[in-house]
């Protein structure tokens, strides 16, 4: 052990220390007890509201099935049953309400490395921006069918964002993101990398901020049916139906 | 003569009254406080350094604790109030550099008296 | 959100690099004086190791940055909540209408074509939403003037994707319906929707509960105040209870192939 001379002084300023620590743990542990506390019960709200989703989604699903087969029947005894299936086909395939497979293509979009202080963290990472256009360049090549992260990309989908988080439908989106789109793979490739605004997330991000951003060419690709509700509340046929 | 031990023991009081009371100051002084234990690692380095070294005085020491503390609390003060609140990164930077500057000649001198050097 | 502006961070590792390389030359020196190359290879392994179990914490940590829900703010919170209370409210409703046909059905077992009525206009139903009928209903009309064209695609994409934030159940811009699958482009400077040239003024029309979608646009920081700080760019909303949209022209699947009752 080490030995200084006695000096009152140095033990004062070292127990001066620790009180002061101390006062700094008190503080910010009062701080993180206040804090967290709102924000985790808007959590566990948001969890019990996804939960809710999913069951409503499963639901609805097998409430679709049994009618559709019972609708299916109907029109089986009454002879009209191959136009009305066509029909019901034909409309919940644009609907996007079916799954559907294909050749096309997989673009995988994912958060680079944040160099660290002094700069901006959201350069590094993917915007709800970056997806919206990404998604819009792949309509303008073709695509029939769409899917983020599995979330089917309908007439009435939104892609949006709070804070951080992606929303697509309603689903929280969490990095890397997977766009699988059904249509000519070439054709696909050719409409992002010609997109002035999307290609950039392939080249100039991709290369200078480590930003994970793929296009893979596929045979086959499946694309997941919407599993929401779709149903209008405000439209109506302009003759008065429906 | 004053121990190690000693010394550690002083810290652990001053943690120990500070838990028991349990004291804490308003949000908008958590910087202050910051800078304030920067100051005092600084300070308590500095009079083990001086101590090892033999130079140490009581004066000079406890002068240089308190001015050095209340300099850092008024660029705190200042960089609050002309917007500037990043300018308490000034003390920050400076008393982390006296810091290891401060236990880097400890080292040596602890090295010197048990002939490691 | 806008696209934020990306700096390549080169001046800051510029001074990373200089720095490190000054701190290395010290550190070398110091190891040539005190320490034997043995000891020097076993603390650099150490030190090596240990700053590869800080990158990958490190990466560990962003990749869960985005979507952990303990990052957000209360007001992103709310904006979540917001969304998915609709949502639930929506398929709460649906599942509740569902099952009451389904019990209809059941009993009218014999009257088949009540069945398949109330099934054909459910069908309907889908199909004014998805674009293969027209639509119309209460809304909003938006009146965008761009004499100068500086709107771009991306402009175009945050329109859509706004007004279906707000709650739009059909959009059509200058008498043409958007649809899931549609796409716009910007060619010379001309904005074009599917392929087909939109000129400005651009008349926008969505439909859906109209102070919400009024809302999704008019408020603070959002696609009006942005638009309105373009030169020449005018954005004007105005609700109506009754508007309409056309039909969209549907592409046939080409590529695709339904997965038939994924349910």
């Amino acid at each position: 052990m080490f030995r200084v001379p006695y000096r009152p002084a140095l033990l004062a300023v070292f127990g001066v220390l620790g009180l002061l620590i101390a006062v700094a743990f008190n503080t910010t542990s009062r701080l993180a007890e206040a804090r967290p506390a709102r924000v985790s019960s808007l959590i566990d709200v948001v969890h019990s509201m996804e939960d809710q989703r999913d069951e409503l989604e499963d639901r609805l699903a097998d409430l679709r099935g049994e009618l559709g087969d019972l609708e299916r029947k109907a029109a089986d005894s009454t002879g009209v049953s191959a136009s009305f299936s066509r029909e019901l086909d034909r409309v919940r395939q644009t609907a996007g309400l079916s799954a559907v497979t294909g050749p096309g293509v997989e673009v995988v979009l994912g958060d680079g490395m944040d160099v660290g202080a002094g700069t901006d963290p959201n350069d590094y990472l993917i915007h709800d921006t970056d997806i919206a256009i990404v998604v819009n360049a792949l309509f303008v090549g073709g695509a029939e069918a769409l899917e983020v992260n599995g979330e089917r990309v309908v007439a009435t989908t939104p892609i949006r964002c709070a804070g951080t988080t992606v929303l697509v439908n309603s689903s929280r989106l969490g990095n890397p993101y997977v766009i699988k789109a059904i249509g000519d793979p070439v054709a696909l490739e050719r409409a992002i990398l010609e997109d002035d605004t999307a290609s950039l997330l392939f080249t100039v991000y991709k290369s200078q901020l480590g930003l994970q951003a793929n296009i893979t060419q596929m045979n086959e690709v499946s694309v997941s049916g919407y599993r929401g509700s779709m149903r209008p509340q405000y439209l109506r046929q302009p003759d008065g139906g429906a | 003569m004053l121990s190690l031990l000693a010394l550690l023991l002083a810290l652990a009081l001053g943690i120990l009254l500070g838990l028991l009371t349990n004291v804490s100051v308003p949000v908008g002084l958590l910087t202050y406080i910051g800078v304030a234990v920067l100051a005092a690692i600084d300070a308590c380095l500095g009079g083990v350094k001086a101590s090892l070294e033999r130079n140490f005085q009581d004066n000079a020491f406890i002068s240089g604790f308190i001015t050095n503390t209340l300099m850092a609390a008024f660029i705190v003060f200042v960089g609050d109030r002309i917007g500037v609140r990043e300018l308490y990164l000034a003390a920050v930077v400076a008393f982390g550099t006296r810091i290891f500057r401060h236990l880097g000649d400890v080292r040596r001198l602890l090295f010197d008296r048990w002939g490691w050097g | 959100m806008t696209t934020p502006e990306r700096i390549p961070p080169r001046d800051r590792l510029m001074h990373l690099r200089d720095e490190s390389v000054k701190a290395m030359r010290a550190s070398e020196q110091l190891v040539e004086r005190s320490f034997n190359e043995a000891r020097f290879m076993a603390s650099l392994a150490i030190g090596l190791a240990l700053v590869g179990f800080l990158l990958v914490a490190q990466m560990r940590g962003q990749a869960t940055f985005s979507s952990s829900l303990e990052r957000q703010s209360d007001q992103n919170l709310a904006i979540i909540i917001e969304q998915l209370t609709g949502e639930n409210n929506m398929l709460r409703s649906e599942v509740a209408r569902l099952q009451m046909r389904l019990l209809e059905a059941g009993q009218a077992s014999e009257d088949r074509t009540r069945v398949l009525n109330e099934a054909t206009r459910e069908l309907h139903s889908v199909a004014v939403i998805a674009g293969l009928e027209a639509a119309s209903g209460p809304g909003i009309a938006v009146t965008v003037e761009d004499p100068d064209h500086v709107l771009l695609a991306q402009d175009f994409v945050r329109l859509i994707n706004d007004l279906r934030s707000g709650g739009a159940e059909a959009i059509a811009i200058n008498h043409k319906r958007v649809s899931a699958t549609s796409g716009f482009e910007v060619s010379r400077g001309h904005p074009t929707l599917d392929g087909t040239v939109l000129a400005s003024p651009y008349e926008i029309v969505a439909l859906g509960q109209p102070g919400n979608l009024a809302q999704s646009l008019t408020m603070p920081g959002g696609l009006k105040s942005t638009w309105t700080t373009f030169p020449g760019v005018t954005v004007a909303v105005t609700e109506e209870n009754i508007l309409t949209v056309p039909a969209a022209d549907i592409r046939e699947f080409v590529a695709g192939t339904p997965v038939e009752d994924a349910q």
